[in-house]
């Protein structure tokens, strides 16, 4: 998997997302899950996971934070 | 460039089926021979689209395979994989070496077998035509990528999911007159919102379904074509381009720049404007694909694709008719099949034999493949004879 290099505390815009019922078998255990395009307070477009979308409503154009990367790729939390 | 025509065509019921890989792609094939009025002995070369049989069915180099089966006589034969444009490619390959000055008839097939495969297995072989380190590793479904571009497009134009469910609706409707089709079963939004959600927005009735089917069009050089028995339909232009793989790099979620780009080129080979198609088989993998499609196309600007569907504009009486036969929502989507189906669809409707869901007087057809989320797409347009 490539690895995207965010330093922690990164802030971000949602530019779309969705949240996935119905994943291959190697997401099964996380389903459903949030999944979000982000453009980063630098510019750069990333694809990562949201977590807090059952507790707060998720939205284009919500302000998120980048918590940590694990080997599902990068993983944000609603500000 | 040499002239190009479509001389026959022929596809199985797409669906669950009892027949396998090579009886799939085999019984398609010579359908369309025999509708040409065809022997093996006339094809020299064979190209088939297919996109992963190998994880499907564990066959790989299959176009040999069909070539054999169906008594090819040792011509060349190639399998073309772009993923769910895989079949379109294989026609753009047949008509490129026609074109080209090397062969007078070639056999273009497309074929997938899908349904004896897991469902959640499915996802997972078809999230290969994905970015995999960059999507796929993520979590990231087909369902997944399009429930993307829907939230954007109904979010940038101020949509409702009703129009969504017009496309499912309409593309449902017109199957019941298509004997190929896969299902065969008028809907109603109230069943839309009782089916359950596989990517937010997306339920089950936005996706086109698991398929097992087969297409085949045997495509002949201009001045060969009275050699066979139908009708020749023109193939009049045809366009392809690439993009990223990966969805999120591209810098616009509610249009496809490689289906712009595809279009574009289609419409300046034959010489053709949006306005004077008369029907359109459009890739709508996902009920929102077919509402980016049309504004792709240029039947509809960008953000009245939504109120166009919504209106009946693109039903079978409306001003321009998309998936006659239903669209991969309902005719069905055997993967590699699909590029190769929407040209024998437009070719039945130029012919006239196209039975209730016939456009009457049709006279330019268009179709538009995509692979992936649109890393891929082939727009071709075809001309009734004159």
């Amino acid at each position: 998997m490539a690895t995207v290099q965010l330093a922690p505390g990164t802030t971000g815009t949602v530019v779309s997302y969705t949240v996935i019922y119905v994943p291959t078998p190697e997401f099964a255990d996380l389903a459903p899950y949030a999944l979000a395009v982000i453009t980063t307070s630098v510019g750069e477009r990333v694809l990562g996971r949201i977590e807090g979308w059952q507790q707060q409503e998720l939205s284009i154009g919500a302000q998120v934070t980048f918590d940590r990367s694990d080997d599902r790729g990068p993983v944000f939390r609603l500000k | 460039m040499r002239a190009v025509t479509i001389v026959g065509a022929a596809e199985t019921k797409f669906g669950k089926s009892e027949l396998s890989y090579r009886e799939l792609a085999v019984a398609a094939a010579q359908a369309a021979l025999e509708d040409a009025g065809a022997e093996a002995s006339d094809v020299e070369a064979l190209f088939l689209g297919s996109y992963s049989p190998g994880t499907f069915v564990h066959q790989e180099h299959v176009a040999p395979l069909v070539a054999w089966e169906l008594g090819l006589s040792h011509v060349p034969s190639a399998r073309v994989e772009n993923a769910c444009a895989s079949g379109a490619t294989a026609f753009v390959s047949g008509l490129m070496a026609i074109a080209a000055g090397l062969y007078d008839v070639v056999l273009v097939v497309g074929a997938e077998k899908m349904t004896s495969t897991p469902v959640t297995e499915a996802t997972r072989i078809l999230a290969e035509a994905a970015d995999w380190e960059n999507e796929s590793t993520i979590g990231l479904t087909f369902p997944g990528a399009f429930a993307l571009m829907a939230r954007a497009y109904l979010h940038k134009y101020g949509y409702g999911r009703d129009i969504l469910d017009a496309v499912a609706v309409k593309n449902h409707a017109n199957a019941v007159h298509n004997p190929y089709a896969q299902f065969h079963k008028v809907i109603t939004p109230e069943d839309i919102a009782k089916s359950a959600l596989v990517a937010d927005p997306l339920t089950l009735y936005d996706c086109s379904p698991i398929s097992d089917g087969a297409a085949a069009v045997l495509l002949a050089a201009a001045d060969a074509a009275h050699n066979f028995a139908k009708e020749p339909v023109r193939v009049l232009g045809f366009g392809q381009a690439s993009d990223s793989l990966a969805l999120f790099r591209r810098p616009d979620l509610t249009t496809l720049a490689a289906a712009r780009q595809a279009a574009q080129r289609a419409y300046r080979m034959a010489g053709v404007s949006p306005g004077e198609i008369d029907l359109a088989e459009v890739h709508d993998c996902f009920t929102i694909a077919e509402i980016i499609a049309t504004e792709d196309l240029g039947f509809f600007e960008p953000g009245a694709g939504g109120e166009a569907a919504r209106a009946g504009a693109t039903a079978r009486d409306g001003r321009i008719p998309v998936n006659p036969s239903g669209g991969l929502k309902a005719k069905g989507h055997p993967v590699g099949a699909t590029g190769v189906g929407q040209l024998v669809e437009a070719t039945f409707q130029l012919r006239g034999e196209a039975g209730a869901r016939q456009i009457d007087g049709a006279e330019l057809a268009l179709t538009h493949n995509i692979g992936g989320s649109g890393a891929t797409c082939v727009v071709t347009i075809l001309g009734r004879s004159t």
